[in-house]
Parts: C-alpha cells; structure tokens; sequence
C-alpha cells in the first residue's frame, strides 16, 4: 500500500513536471516575447524594453530560460506579475486564496448536501415524474452560462429590489470595529448571489452522478436482502445502498477541489469577488502573462492533488483497492 | 460509420427529450443559415444616441445600446457560434480519434508519451489554456480562435478513444484482419475507428454544447469572436452596462445561448442513453 501511494505521488510528479513544460512552451508559441505583447499598448522605450527583458531573463537562450522557470516553479517563485508589476505572482496568488476557498467551499457543501439528495431521491423514484422533472432541470441548469446567470440575478436582486449586494465580500463602509453578527450577516449577504449562481449551474453534475452510482447499487441483491431483513427504508437508503455507491462521488469530489482553489473566473469577475479567479480576470485586462500563468499551474497543481486524494480515498474505503 | 450515426440519430428521435433537442436544432440550423435575410442589418452603423429601443413592431426583440436589431444579431450570432462549435469540435475529435487510435494500436513508447502528454494537458483546466492562447492575439482573427478551441478539446476524446481500442485490438476481427494481411493502417481505419464511433459520437455531441458555452464566455470576457462580429456572449458584454434600461439586450443573448446547449444536451443525452441504456 504504502509502495502504491508512492508509485501514485511519482506519476503525480511526473504529470506535474510534463505541466510545468506544457506552460512554458504555450508562452512560446507566439512569436517576440511576451514582453513585446506588453509594449503594444504601452509607451516603453527600447532602453526600458531591454532593461525590463533583463528583468525577466528573457535576453539570455531558451533552454536555460526553461532551466530557471523549472528552477522558480520548484521552489514555489513563479515569477513576477506585469500588471501588478513588482508584486510576485505566488504572493498575488496566495492573498486571493481565502476568499477562494470561502466561495469554492460554500457550493461544494450544497453540491455534496443537496446534490446527493437529491440525486438519492431521483434514483429511488426511478422514471417517476419527479425523476423527469428533476433530470429536465438539472439538465437545464447545467446548460446555463455562469456568467448571464449572474448578470440576470444581480438585476433582480441588487438593482431592481436592492435585496442583496451585487458587488465585493464586504461592505467597504462596515466599520471595521462593527460587532462579529454584523460582520458576519454582512458576509453573508455578499456570499448569496455567488453561490446561488453557481450552484445553480453546477449542481446538476453532482446529481447526475449521484442518480447513476445509486441505480447501479440499487439493483443489487444486497439492497433487496437489507431490506427483507426488516430494515427501515432509512437504514437501507444510507446505510447500506448509499455507501456502496459513495465510491463515484468520491471522483467526483477530487475533480472539483480545483474549484475551491481557483474559483470561478467568470462568477467571480462579475461580483468583484476578491479571488483568485478574479485575479485571472484582471490579468487577462492587463495582459498580464506571467500572472495568468501561475494561475494556470496553480490550478494544475490543484488537479493532480485533487485526484491523488480522491485515489486515497478510494483506497481507505475499498479494502479491495488495498489488496491491489 | 454513416450507417452507425445514421442508426444513433434515430434512437435519439425515439427519446422524447432527443427529439426536442433534434427539432430545436435544426431549427436553430435552419435560422442561422436562412439568417439575415428580411432582417435589419445586424452590423447597421451604430447609433448610440438613438440607443436602445424596447422590443416593438420594428425591432422584435429590440435593440442593444448601438441601437442594432437584437433580433438580427442573434441569428447571426447563432451562425458564428454554431460555426465555430462545429469546426472546433470536429478538429478536437479528428485529433482526438487519430491519437487514441495510434495510442491504442501501436502501444509501447509512443503510447507512453501521447498519454503523458494527454495527462499532463488534462490538467490544466481548458479555460485557462484558452486565456493563455487567446491573449497571444491583440484581436484574435475568427480563424485562429476555432482553432484554438479544437487544438484544446482533444485531449479527453483520445483518452476514450484510446480505451476503445485496447478492448478492441484482441477481439478476433481485429485479429483476424491482421492475420489476412490487412496494414496497421488498414486495421486502424476501416476496423477499429468504426468500431469506436459510438463514445466519439457521445463526446463530439456534449463537446459542442462545451465549447458553445466556452465561445460565449470568452466572447463575453474580451477574448473570443471580436466586435463588431456579433456573438452571444459578446451581446451580453455589450449589454451589461445597460441591464436595467434595456434588459432585452442581454436576456434574449442568454436564453439564446440556453436553448441551444440544452438542445445539444439533450440530444446527446438520449444518444449516451442509446449506447449504456442502464445509466437511463
């Protein structure tokens, strides 16, 4: 066991290493470098160029540019941001993270809460309406571009009815000695259009996923004994049926845990909320390379850690995975 | 391969949510082709001190900011989106299916490295991979940004495909063409491809819906379809500042933009459906 996780964690590496060349190369493909880009829209002078190429090492060859970015990307120095130029582009990341997370976080709850039950309840009521319905309008949500979805209930909620804010985590005109309820009500109030948007659209995967992985375990004969033994309807959905059909979920919830980190560039951009998604935005206006880069191998990062942990998982729940 | 299609098209009509999905596709096909005709110009010279104007006998949906025929704009923006969904989804499966296919036939080394590779690009979320190709164009020309989006949506088709044609590769057919003489390319094309046109069909179905979304997006942050080409999602962009005084201007892009991702949601739903019938 203890050889797989290793084996699992070199692949992870390995993935990471072919990340890393696959981001480098995708700045090279255009032609000049990245810093004629930037002097397309700004005044610079050919002295300044050369200077500012010197700064980002892009005046010495190609290979050993690639050399000092595996060396930077490897102690975590991902280069230093053109728009926020002389912040780095780790500790830009690393400021946006928790405002991520907060958000990211939130929807994953009511994915993995409502999602699942609903998705439980679907498979129960098999070709029922409600199972029509429900599949109809996940199918539907799924459908739905994030970022209309947004503008839409900004105007209802915000401008029309001047329910909820539209804009920011915080209220900026909060004093900042304002008792922990109000802080926290006024964090909340910022946090529903988000996570409303984004539920929305994403919820329909999580009950899916959930609808399939129950229907494959509820034709077992398990299932049935369960519950001829007597067992409360209860006790069979979750404790027997449920479990066994965890496993999908658990994949499920390895491919979303990039979410968390990256959040939604889209969503995030439209409510000002102060993420790392945003900051993508932000970068993509300013052109700012070097930064929407180390988004980039952020999120990937993410991903690999996102399905190393779904595989432990799978491995600390299936004792036959163990055995392997 | 055309009789398999032609068979899968039909098992989806038989699916009630397939058949709308057909219906307001083709609808939608229709439209976008017969499109500008008796419409006001949707690249009329802009006015924006006339500026938006309700929807009315004139303008059936109205008309955005720059005083432009919505209606006229969507249709448009229908043909550029469904051309660029199209054409990009076609590149990623062609791409997608020869990888998979060599992957899977020819094993060893060059399937270790394709699929390295393949992981590798997997990885990184596609919206970012876009953003970073996108911003290498100060106006990314329509051309290059389809292709673009198809060099990036490959790489889960190949993984598929390449699956596919491990089961495949031992299965006596196969074998026996192999026996009787027939080339590796041989096998490959006229034996294994049609064999896998199943998953590709499902994929290329739900990678349109993928990539329309996508277009909209990046339309919508800047980096897509430039203006004054309409898009839907560059509509939206457009009518963002005026969302109170004239919601038409960005509802109608929206639900344009819905109707036709749940449709194609829809029809390949009822195809995935056709082929694993136990997951309905």
């Amino acid at each position: 066991m203890i050889r797989w996780l290793l084996r699992r964690l070199a692949q992870a590496v390995a993935t990471f290493l072919v990340v890393t060349l696959l981001l480098f190369l995708l700045m090279r493909v255009a032609p000049g470098d990245p810093l004629a880009r930037l002097v397309d829209q700004r005044r610079v002078s050919p002295e300044e160029l050369s200077l500012l190429r010197a700064r980002f090492g892009l005046d010495q060859p190609i290979g050993q540019q690639l050399g000092q970015f595996l060396q930077g990307v490897s102690s975590g120095d991902l280069g230093v941001s053109i728009a926020h130029y002389p912040d780095q582009v780790s500790t830009l990341l690393w400021t946006r993270l928790g405002p991520s997370v907060l958000l990211g976080g939130t929807v994953l709850l009511i994915n993995f809460t409502l999602g699942v039950w609903l998705g439980v309840f679907q498979a129960e009521r098999r070709g029922s309406r409600w199972d029509r319905w429900l599949t109809r309008l996940s199918l539907t949500g799924y459908s739905v571009p994030s970022f209309w979805l947004a503008l839409i209930l900004v105007a209802i909620f915000s401008l029309h009815w001047h329910w909820l804010p539209a804009t920011q985590m915080t209220d900026p005109l909060l004093s900042g000695s304002a008792p922990l309820a109000t802080k926290a009500i006024d964090l909340v109030r910022h946090l529903i259009l988000p996570v409303l948007t984004l539920s929305l659209v994403s919820l329909a995967s999580a009950m899916r996923y959930q609808r399939t992985a129950m229907l494959e375990v509820l034709r077992l004969d398990f299932v049935r004994a369960a519950a001829a033994r007597g067992l409360t309807p209860g006790q069979v959905r979750w404790r027997h049926a449920w479990r066994n059909a965890l496993f999908p979920m658990l994949t499920l919830l390895g491919l979303w845990i990039p979410f968390l980190v990256t959040g939604s560039v889209f969503v995030e951009a439209i409510f000002n909320w102060p993420g790392i998604g945003a900051l993508a935005a932000e970068a993509i206006l300013g052109r700012d390379y070097p930064l929407l880069q180390g988004t980039a191998m952020l999120a990937a990062a993410v991903v690999l850690l996102g399905n190393l942990l779904a595989d432990v998982g799978h491995l600390l729940l299936d004792p036959r995975v163990r055995a392997t | 391969m055309t009789g398999s299609i032609w068979s899968a098209l039909q098992r989806a009509w038989r699916d009630p949510g397939g058949r709308v999905g057909i219906v307001v596709l083709v609808g939608l096909v229709l439209a976008a082709l017969l499109g500008p005709f008796g419409l006001p110009d949707p690249l009329a010279a802009p006015n924006p001190i006339a500026g938006a104007q309700p929807p009315g006998p004139d303008h059936l949906l109205g008309t955005d900011p720059l005083s432009r025929d919505v209606f006229a704009r969507l249709v448009t923006g229908a043909r550029i989106s469904l051309t660029v969904a199209g054409l990009a989804v076609l590149l990623a499966v062609t791409i997608g299916a020869a990888v998979g296919i060599l992957a899977g036939y020819l094993g060893g080394i060059v399937d270790s490295v394709l699929m390295r590779l393949v992981d590798g690009a997997m990885a990184i979320p596609r919206l970012f991979i876009l953003l970073l190709l996108t911003l290498v164009w100060e106006r990314i020309p329509l051309a290059a940004f389809i292709l673009v989006i198809g060099l990036t949506g490959w790489f889960g088709t190949s993984r598929l495909v390449r699956g596919e044609v491990l089961r495949l590769r031992s299965a006596e057919f196969v074998q026996a063409a192999g026996a009787l003489g027939a080339s590796s390319a041989r096998v490959m094309l006229r034996h294994l491809f049609p064999n896998a046109t199943g998953p590709i069909l499902v994929a290329a179905t739900l990678g349109v819906g993928e990539v329309i979304l996508l277009e909209a997006g990046l339309s919508f942050l800047g980096v897509g379809v430039q203006p004054p080409t309409p898009s839907w999602g560059g509509m939206i962009l457009d009518a963002r500042s005026v969302l109170m005084t004239a919601p038409w201007a960005a509802v109608f892009p929206g639900l344009a933009i819905v109707m036709t991702v749940l449709a194609v949601n829809l029809i390949g739903d009822a195809l995935q459906s056709g082929f694993d019938p136990r997951s309905a």
